[in-house]
């Protein structure tokens, strides 16, 4: 019955999309990884007063 | 209307475009990231905000019609090319993010120590805390002591102080690179960013279904 669990859980694990992608290292794009290609990512910074 | 509140409406418009509006408090701010504003900066006087964009390849401060100079500056970030790409993953190591950076020079120059290349991991929460709704949390830095030359990849780790009193379901981190056109003076420029996402492979997410 274990085995026969393990076996499910890895083939769920290889047909998984998400297997590979959460190993790869995340390239340029938005918080939730929409953009993939080389563009530019645009950083504004502010620096403000708090109060 | 008060600059924090239009740079927030800012996010909301630029929303899916890879733009990332960030925020530090200007007395207590925290990595290699301000120094930019002065670098680039030539005026004698200024008063908050202080914004950069792209590491100072543009600036601005104090009162300025908001919504047209700041999407005017990023708009005009956006059609540039970047000059360098990343890939990065990061683990958190207890209260600290560790992150391991892949940075190849796509420029004609080479980076090193002579223009002030640095390598910045910028870690940013979902929070209203200042003005805005995103706040630095940490922004270590390393510079680039071993040249670079255009087209050579290089990896570095970069590793935060400890992170208290965060919600980590709320942060986000991002890596880039930037240096100095100029050499020892001038603005910096930035040549990439990206976000980093989590090393944690899929099999250790799924390791506690194993074991029950």
């Amino acid at each position: 019955m274990r085995r026969l669990a393990l076996t499910l859980i890895l083939i769920f694990l290889l047909l998984s999309p998400g297997y590979p992608a959460a190993a790869q290292p995340e390239r340029s794009g938005s918080p939730e990884g929409a953009a993939a290609t080389q563009e530019r990512l645009v950083l504004f910074e502010s620096f403000m007063t708090f109060g | 209307m008060v600059p924090g509140r239009v740079i927030d409406e800012l996010a909301q418009e630029y929303a899916g475009r890879p733009v990332v509006f960030i925020e530090q408090n200007a007395w207590a701010p925290v990595g290699e990231r301000i120094s930019r504003f002065w670098a680039a900066h030539t005026d004698d006087n200024s008063s908050t905000p202080l914004v950069i964009v792209d590491s100072g390849h543009q600036c601005t401060n104090g009162a300025v019609d908001y919504h047209a100079v700041y999407s005017g500056m990023v708009d005009q970030e956006l059609a540039r090319p970047p000059e360098a790409e990343i890939a990065a993953s990061y683990t958190r190591v207890g209260n600290r993010i560790r992150a391991d950076i892949e940075l190849k020079n796509l420029s004609s120059r080479t980076l090193s120590i002579e223009n002030e290349a640095t390598a910045h991991l910028i870690v940013y929460e979902d929070k209203h805390v200042g003005q805005t709704g995103r706040i630095v949390r940490a922004a270590p830095w390393a510079e680039i002591t071993t040249e670079l030359v255009p087209s050579a990849t290089m990896t570095l780790t970069l590793e935060t102080p400890e992170l208290s009193g965060v919600d980590w379901s709320k942060l986000h981190v991002i890596a880039l690179a930037d240096y100095r056109p100029g050499g020892e003076s001038g603005p910096y420029d930035m040549l990439q960013a990206a976000f980093v996402g989590s090393a944690v492979p899929a099999t250790q997410l799924y390791l506690p279904l194993v074991q029950r």
